[in-house]
């Protein structure tokens, strides 16, 4: 069964913020929310300085804390892909989720319902990349299934050092970050 | 080495960024008004099944009538929580065994008309004689007393688990190290027991029972103490993060309101008055009650505002 994920190369993005553009713009998100961002993180002391950047969304992750806290199985891992997504008509706006996501992946619609990134699933079961995927001009982004030895992805993480968030949580998240 | 992280587009979510705001005043409320009803029927319950309803009749008797109407008004809290609420039925369609807001609505779909049945039952006969004045109602009670101890053991389980998920439900969330500890079940029982112990002695007035509910009281506000102790010690041992929850506690954000408003007005002080009075010297108020349920109050809050305010990424 597909595992889809996300490989980030930190050493290629250039925080242009394309990827955060082309989600709002596919997906309709709302004015004022985001289900991507970019974090710039420096350290050092001047002139010897390090930067990363990089995008950030949900991890859909192996063991989602989110899905495991829903009460009504709005939260759910979709099959095939074991993406992270919510059926807005079982979601009653409880905010467990919210609560129990580490990454602070999700927001609350403006309809009500909770809201996160999808992979943007409606392309991807097409065969289509996610939005944010498909603009990226540094191609800093992969998307693809973790068990496919030729999948983009599967490549980067044989090939590349790489770091997830939070690891010491346990949610065995699945966006990568190549360093 | 110094770092600086700093979120340069994208994302400033309303009640996300810069920390958690997903939950205001309805769910404390909420959280209160379970404990103290579950609070009620756990001693109510206990007291019956002792058979202490004589010598206790406040608690046994009277005290269950706020029960029902606490976790109606709780629930009326809790749905003006929901930013969805046009689909809270959903709640009703499933049971997630890993969702502990699903095991609290299942709890209270039982707990509440076994708490109105119960506050019923345990009423003395000659209520709907002299007060109410509806007599149809005596056979109907006379009929059905059998079932008031099976009620009893049933509420007094139930009841319990009312009173101790809210604690799980936040204590599951491990997003938030605040609420990172197995002791928040224990201790939302335990202050859900001593805010039902504070409203019967409120209405307590027979000397007896208000002396005894005294010590009951002191006992549930002393294991208060002590959950809370280990709350923090658990903190305290718990790493980097759960060092920074200490000083949140002691020396930070939430010191006024987890030194001053949680333990000195809410227990030590309740708990002082009540060790005065039972020393001898002071005659009975119910001073203490009133602060203990205060107490109730704003630990719920400040146990609620705290996780929202940790996280475990610096943005």
């Amino acid at each position: 069964m597909a595992r889809f994920a996300m490989t980030m190369d930190t050493r290629r993005c250039v925080a242009c913020s394309d990827c955060v553009l082309a989600c709002k713009a596919e997906n309709q998100v709302p004015h004022g929310l985001a289900r991507d961002w970019i974090v710039q993180e420096t350290g050092g002391r001047f002139p010897d300085l390090w930067m990363e950047n990089r995008s950030e969304r949900c991890n859909h992750c192996e063991d989602p804390p989110c899905v495991h806290t829903c009460p009504t199985g709005a939260s759910h891992v979709h099959q095939p892909g074991g993406v992270v997504l919510v059926t807005p008509n079982k979601c009653i706006g409880c905010k467990a989720c919210i609560a129990g996501c580490p990454y602070d992946a999700r927001y609350i619609h403006p309809e009500g319902y909770v809201s996160k990134c999808t992979f943007c699933i409606h392309r991807t079961e097409s065969g289509e990349q996610p939005a944010c995927v498909s603009v990226c001009p540094t191609y800093c982004l992969e998307f693809g299934d973790l068990d496919d030895p030729d999948s983009a992805v599967r490549r980067n993480l044989e090939s590349r050092k790489y770091k997830v968030l939070l690891p010491e949580s346990g949610t065995e998240p699945k966006m990568y970050f190549l360093l | 080495m110094e770092r600086e992280i700093e979120i340069i587009s994208g994302r400033m979510n309303h009640e996300i960024d810069p920390h958690l705001e997903v939950w205001g005043w309805e769910l404390p409320a909420y959280f209160f008004l379970g404990g103290l009803a579950a609070g009620i029927l756990v001693l109510s319950g206990l007291l019956l099944l002792m058979r202490k309803q004589d010598r206790f009749p406040a608690a046994t008797r009277y005290a269950p009538l706020l029960a029902a109407p606490a976790l109606g008004l709780g629930l009326i809290f809790l749905m003006l929580d929901l930013s969805h609420i046009a689909y809270f039925w959903r709640l009703m369609l499933t049971f997630e065994p890993t969702s502990p807001i699903s095991w609290g609505t299942w709890l209270l779909t039982f707990v509440s008309p076994a708490a109105v049945l119960y506050s019923f039952l345990v009423l003395p006969r000659s209520t709907f004689l002299n007060w109410v004045r509806v007599p149809v109602l005596v056979p109907i009670h006379d009929r059905l007393q059998w079932l008031a101890q099976p009620l009893a053991v049933f509420l007094v389980i139930t009841a319990a688990g009312v009173g101790v998920y809210t604690g799980v439900l936040l204590s599951t969330l491990q997003a938030r190290p605040f609420w990172n500890s197995n002791v928040l079940g224990a201790l939302f029982l335990a202050s859900g027991l001593t805010a039902g112990t504070s409203f019967a002695l409120l209405i307590a007035w027979k000397e007896e029972e208000q002396r005894s509910l005294s010590w009951v009281l002191a006992g549930t506000i002393a294991a208060e103490l002590v959950l809370l102790g280990l709350f923090v010690l658990g903190h305290a041992t718990g790493g980097a993060k759960g060092q920074e929850m200490v000083h949140l506690m002691l020396n930070g954000e939430l010191a006024v309101h987890f030194l001053v408003f949680d333990i000195g007005v809410g227990l030590v002080a309740p708990l002082g008055l009540l060790l005065v009075y039972l020393g001898g010297p002071a005659r009975f108020t119910r001073i203490a009650p009133l602060l203990a349920l205060f107490g109730g109050v704003m630990l719920r809050f400040t146990m609620v505002h705290g996780g929202q305010i940790t996280k475990w990424l610096p943005y």
